[in-house]
């Protein structure tokens, strides 16, 4: 207990945009340990009372889930590199034997412990990678002549069921990514023979409609009352693809408005307006109002740098203040609602 | 957390003789840290904006070092004097971080003009003006910035000198110090965790840096081979594996656990099998350090920049070269399983006293 035996003076003057937007225990005893209204000595306890640190029974709780999924990823992972490794000492029967081993292994674990418990989630979420990697071993073995797209697709197929009685964040966002790369590689696989600006946007529009359309069910579901969707890390990592994609279409319209459409601008400011609308108002969420924000410096950037810099410098000073305006703008707006909890 | 629960708390603290007197006035409001990265990322942008409109509009600043050098200095200096001045100016902290940025490439590009075939001076070099910056700049966000890339110009030297073997170990170490010291110096907290926070990407850089220069297909080419050999490579991974394990034992002791008991064994092996296969694969030890200490001080950020580490790590490690997918795909494995079996240990060792234990993913 030797580090909180010293008792320190009173603070130094805190940082102004130090990170103490006061919404919860751990920030708030800190600013006043800061201020001065709580010694160092004492400032251990007092995060005990607040609940900050971790009891005994949390640090065990902690510790044991450090150990499953770090250990089933390191497996996981492992075999993957294994397979790839394409060791020839051994054959084919014995790569895949080893394969779909670990997957009935994993699959023998989901029926021990059930889906509803964090290990048989754990199993099934290796159950499912070990899927991915007896897909790979196949063609790899057997030459099957399969393009991408088709392992991608193929793997996102067969673990649907899996995934839909799972219930189960981290195995949806798996099987979404895997769509998603599937759709990318169809595309590389067949380009479009209108070119390759078209075919890029077409990719897109497709990935933005994909993303998008999860988010709205994801957040619908969630607000009917769908528990095991309530944790907000999910949607967020949904709501970043979905306002990327449309960032991107934007910025694609704006740099080269002669070759692109003319619906990546209007589809943009929809999904902006959209945004605001939820995030604002429906299930208030912060951080996808800072990614709209971040996206409308980088649009409105990306549109006066195209018509005023060059080879003029004022161009260069006009864009540095208006992304410096506009960030400004956006964090004193942000700061404010997130501040709104705390009032 | 409410007006009405931040009353609560100071309740809370008072009943419990940790605090005196009447709560205090609601603090400044002050930005979450994805706002926080969002106007960094912001001011990065504007930074560029207007390095383009000085080298376009005041070209003599880039052709002469010396007056490149003393404008990037002013520059840093008025965004100085811009912060301490109007500390609650959102524009004008915005447009001091902007013009700090400006100011920094211009020192960059004053050094690497005057010093340009000496790499690992004009490193050194920018990692001391980022540590006065870092000190004398009173802004959370430039201060993870200056922490961040002085950092990485530690990093850059070293490389130049052909130690970079050490960096992981040297920054996972004072990124330890850092965290495990975030409450015995309380009144200067809030530059303890902005140095903290800018370590993050710098020590999971310099493992990015060591495998991709020290690797032994380098050597081989004959290219950044230090001194010595493997043997240099051998105590810079031990020098994390050392941080990890001085971290485990620190909590320990923070917790009241004598370290080597039957309930604490699990937790002794797992790290120090990830101290073992820190050896080769070596961003095992710093990510599970990031993680463990934003556990350890209940700071989910810090956990979350843990996870995204070791999530990051394992693809990356896929395309280094320290060793074949084989000898990784062994280690992995082997790795996994021990750490599944001290799991068993701990259920059997640790029982979970809580009902509800094994519900929550």
């Amino acid at each position: 207990m030797t580090i909180y035996t010293s008792i320190r003076p009173p603070a130094c003057k805190p940082d102004k945009q130090e990170e103490t937007p006061m919404t919860d225990a751990r920030h708030i005893i800190l600013h006043w340990a800061e201020q001065g209204l709580i010694t160092a000595s004492d400032l251990p306890r007092a995060l005990a009372v607040g609940q900050v640190l971790p009891t005994q029974e949390r640090w065990r709780h902690f510790v044991d889930r450090l150990l499953l999924w770090m250990g089933l990823a390191l497996v996981a992972f492992g075999l993957i590199f294994f397979l790839a490794y394409n060791w020839k000492v051994l054959g084919r029967f014995e790569k895949l034997a080893l394969t779909e081993a670990m997957g009935v292994a994993a699959l023998l674990f989901v029926w021990r412990f059930g889906v509803d418990q964090p290990a048989g989630k754990a199993a099934l979420l290796g159950a499912s990678l070990f899927l991915g990697a007896l897909l790979a071993l196949i063609g790899q073995t057997y030459q099957t002549g399969a393009d991408t797209f088709e392992l991608f697709g193929s793997w996102a197929s067969m673990i649907l069921p899996w995934v839909l009685v799972g219930r189960f964040p981290a195995l949806w966002l798996l099987w979404l990514a895997l769509v998603n790369l599937a759709i990318r590689f169809y595309f590389q696989a067949f380009p479009d023979i209108f070119g390759l600006l078209f075919n890029t946007e077409r990719v897109l529009w497709i990935l933005f409609g994909l993303n998008t359309a999860a988010l709205a069910v994801w957040e619908v579901l969630a607000a009917r009352g769908t528990e095991w969707l309530n944790p907000r890390w999910a949607p967020r990592i949904l709501a970043a693809a979905s306002g990327g994609l449309a960032t991107t279409l934007a910025m694609m319209q704006i740099l080269d408005a002669d070759s692109a459409s003319v619906w990546p601008v209007p589809a943009w400011i929809a999904w902006l307006v959209a945004a605001f609308a939820v995030y604002r108002h429906a299930v208030k969420d912060v951080f996808v109002l800072t990614g709209g924000v971040l996206s409308v410096i980088v649009v409105v950037a990306t549109f006066t740098a195209k018509h005023l810099s060059h080879n003029d410098p004022s161009g260069f000073l006009i864009v540095g203040l208006i992304v410096i305006a506009l960030s400004a703008a956006g964090g004193w707006w942000l700061k404010n609602l997130a501040a709104e909890d705390a009032r | 957390m409410s007006v009405f629960d931040t009353q609560a708390l100071w309740l809370e603290l008072k009943a419990a003789g940790l605090v005196a007197g009447e709560p205090p006035p609601p603090g400044a409001i002050t930005a979450p840290w994805f706002v926080r990265v969002m106007l960094g990322i912001a001011g990065w942008i504007g930074a560029l904006f207007l390095l383009g409109f000085v080298s376009l509009g005041f070209r003599v600043l880039l052709e002469s070092p010396g007056v490149s050098f003393v404008a990037g200095l002013m520059a840093c200096a008025a965004a100085g004097v811009l912060f301490r001045t109007k500390p609650d100016s959102d524009f004008a902290t915005q447009f001091g971080l902007a013009v700090s940025l400006a100011g920094q490439g211009l020192v960059l590009i004053a050094l690497g003009k005057e010093l340009h075939n000496q790499a690992g001076l004009v490193a050194l070099s920018m990692s001391l003006v980022q540590a006065i910056l870092f000190f004398a700049i009173p802004n959370f966000v430039h201060r993870v910035w200056a922490a961040c890339t002085g950092a990485y110009a530690i990093v850059f030297a070293l490389t130049a000198w052909h130690l970079q073997v050490y960096a992981p170990g040297l920054l996972a170490m004072t990124f330890a110090w850092i965290w495990l010291n975030e409450f015995r110096h309380a009144s200067h907290g809030a530059m303890l965790r902005a140095g903290g926070y800018g370590l993050v990407p710098a020590l999971m850089g310099a493992v990015g840096m060591v495998a991709s220069t020290a690797g032994t297909w380098m050597w081989r080419a004959g290219i950044h081979r230090p001194a010595g050999s493997e043997f240099h490579v051998w105590i810079g991974a031990g020098l994390c594996g050392i941080a990890l394990l001085w971290t485990v034992w620190r909590l320990l002791m923070r917790e009241d656990r004598e370290p080597v008991s039957g309930t604490n064994w699990p937790i002794l092996v797992a790290a120090g099998v990830l101290v073992l296969a820190n050896f080769k694969a070596p961003g095992l030890a710093p990510a599970t350090l990031i993680l463990l200490l934003g556990y350890a001080n209940g700071n989910r950020v810090l956990s979350g920049l843990g996870v995204a580490a070791l999530l990051g790590y394992l693809p990356f490690y896929y395309y280094s070269l320290e060793a074949t997918l084989l000898y990784k795909s062994v280690l992995m494995m082997a790795t996994g399983a021990v750490l599944l079996v001290a799991r068993l240990l701990l259920q059997k060792y640790w029982p979970s006293t809580s009902r509800q234990e094994g519900h929550h993913a």
